[in-house]
């Protein structure tokens, strides 16, 4: 029998998927560079937090082994999880982290001008008032997410 | 430890008892497990944990890139894609997937040896941390694989194919 003969006859009959999940993973690339930048993100949060993924599951209310899934950076997670995480370690994944944070910021910075209000111009009216703190709030704060989002207007009032 | 075929009767991968795939599978399953990638990160005291995850990251899509090459292209033969090692890195004549569109910053290597003329099978891999293999525990348990995978090939009659070359050098030397 040749070397190729005796090779050929150690084979296993067994079918493998390799190429095809290879093709898959391709495919879906876009989906697994997400996932994986959510999984760096939980993971380095968990990090800062000194929480165990068992912690995260209770705090969830999901099964560890969801936490471990995510963790991989592989799972093709639903708009719930990904709500879930966001809000419970505060990190950026959806879009709507970055409007809530700015609406975090501008609420501060509302109680921030009134607190000035109250302790610099006690006597004045709330009018006069109101448009020199949006002058002021404007010129520190102005930045170009929030004049394309159309949110100055409606935060300064 | 079975063997399976990957490729058309060319590209085989070993499946080694108590392992869930067949080492191409495992390795690419491995380098793409952020966890696991942190923790090794980690392990080998490595500054910038994010920036290494992305490279290891990007590599593996180039090998996952070759592989889709390997199985679409009719012009390039498995010989294309594999190099020798150097002896003085290994101390032994082994294969590595190298070649190609694998950039040569690519710390990732998966090792193989050469059955015959265009046929590969795949014994391991690893994150490549030291210029020689014998210096990191996991590169040097890829040489002991390789190692029982010679033996268990030999046992079977079967001879890498560098050994030929030699036994055919013997004889043209009478």
């Amino acid at each position: 029998m040749t070397n190729k003969e005796n090779f050929l006859k150690l084979v296993s009959e067994d079918k493998t998927d390799t190429l095809e999940r290879n093709r898959d993973r391709i495919r879906n690339r876009k989906q697994l560079r997400e996932s994986r930048a959510i999984a760096m993100k939980v993971l380095f949060k968990l990090d800062d937090l000194g929480w165990s993924k068992k912690d995260l599951a209770d705090k969830m209310n999901v099964s560890p082994q969801q936490i471990t899934k995510i963790v991989k950076g592989k799972e093709n997670m639903k708009l719930e999880t990904q709500i879930k995480l966001q809000e419970i370690l505060n990190i950026p994944i959806l879009a709507t982290f970055e409007e809530d944070s700015r609406k975090t910021i501008i609420s501060e910075l509302i109680t921030i001008v009134e607190s000035f209000k109250i302790a610099i111009f006690p006597t004045r009216n709330a009018s006069t008032m109101q448009s020199i703190h949006s002058k002021k709030v404007k010129t520190e704060y102005y930045y170009d997410s929030m004049v394309s989002s159309g949110n100055s207007e409606y935060l300064l009032i | 430890m079975k063997i399976v075929d990957i490729f058309a009767k060319q590209l085989f991968a070993f499946y080694y008892d108590n392992e869930d795939n067949n080492e191409f599978d495992r390795l690419i399953e491995l380098w793409t497990d952020v966890e696991y990638l942190k923790s090794f990160a980690e392990i080998n005291k490595i500054n910038h944990i994010e920036d290494f995850i992305n490279d290891i990251s990007y590599y593996v899509e180039q090998i996952q890139d070759l592989l889709y090459d390997i199985e679409s292209s009719d012009k390039k033969t498995l010989e294309y894609y594999f190099r020798p090692l150097h002896d003085q890195e290994m101390g032994q004549r082994v294969l590595s997937l190298q070649k190609g569109k694998v950039g040569r910053n690519n710390s990732l290597r998966i090792y193989a040896i050469k059955i015959y003329d265009n046929c590969f099978i795949i014994t391991g891999g690893a994150i490549k941390m030291s210029q020689k293999m014998q210096d990191h525990p996991d590169t040097k348990n890829e040489l002991i694989k390789l190692d029982r995978a010679k033996s268990f090939l030999k046992e079977n009659g079967v001879m890498d194919i560098d050994s030929f070359y030699e036994l055919i050098e013997e004889i043209d030397d009478k």
